[in-house]
């Protein structure tokens, strides 16, 4: 797949929870970094992913 | 607070941990006391540098891997009913591929991360995704195994490994976004 060919959102969604566990390819970076530059939805996807990582990672706070 | 009474506050929530982790009650029982033995029995190893909980979450982590490691053969999961996961999440998108309700935004992500009931919404989505799922989400995420470890462990090839971990994070966020964000006052 050449970097021109745009993704769709499913497969960006995809792509994100990869990238969350695998080193990307450059090609394959630009090509999501093209289609997150257009895309809020993705984009607020790609936060998600993110702050679940740092919930699941990090100790509830304790009672007050 | 004395060192005890830390820990008997601390037993329910590792035992919850260990539970999602290992899907074995007696299991699970025996990790948590496992830890907390070690605990007691070495007081001075805490520093104190981080919370009594990070310090016995830590220890617990390593006592899941070891019996995992141990029992990874003889553990036995429900089988994944796949077909209704897939549905569940083509429903999301059109079909050209584009969302069909695009995700929005989260309100005030940085602050909930500090709120101790978002972690409570965080437990009970993860006692909903199928057993399957949550073990390898939780290897990867909680364990924080590099997914070549956690492919190793449950004898998957890594691209069954990443579908699952899509799934997990998807179903995982809906669930956030349902019961939290969409919820939560703002």
């Amino acid at each position: 797949m050449s970097v021109e060919e745009r993704l769709k959102c499913n497969e960006v969604a995809r792509s994100l929870s990869d990238g969350l566990d695998a080193d990307m390819s450059p090609a394959a970076r630009a090509r999501l970094q093209l289609h997150m530059n257009i895309c809020s939805a993705c984009r607020n996807l790609e936060q998600q992913f993110a702050l679940l990582r740092r919930l699941m990672r990090k100790d509830p706070p304790d009672k007050p | 607070m004395s060192l005890e009474v830390q820990l008997a506050e601390l037993r329910k929530p590792l035992l919850r941990f260990a539970k999602l982790q290992l899907r074995n009650d007696a299991a699970a029982e025996d990790v948590v006391s496992a830890t907390m033995l070690a605990i007691l029995e070495k007081p001075a190893a805490f520093s104190g540098a981080s919370s009594m909980r990070t310090y016995a979450t830590g220890i617990l982590k390593h006592k899941v891997c070891d019996v995992m490691r141990l029992h990874s053969r003889e553990t036995s999961i429900e089988p994944l009913d796949e077909q209704s996961i897939d549905d569940a999440l083509d429903a999301l998108f059109k079909e050209d591929g584009h969302w069909r309700e695009p995700p929005a935004a989260w309100q005030a992500p940085e602050e909930a991360v500090e709120q101790r009931q978002l972690h409570e919404t965080l437990e009970r989505c993860l006692e909903r995704l199928p057993a399957r799922l949550a073990r390898v989400f939780m290897m990867r995420e909680w364990l924080e195994k590099e997914t070549d470890e956690v492919c190793a462990e449950l004898g998957i090839n890594a691209n069954n490994c990443h579908v699952m971990l899509f799934r997990a994070r998807m179903l995982m966020r809906g669930c956030l976004e349902q019961n939290w964000f969409q919820r939560a006052p703002q």
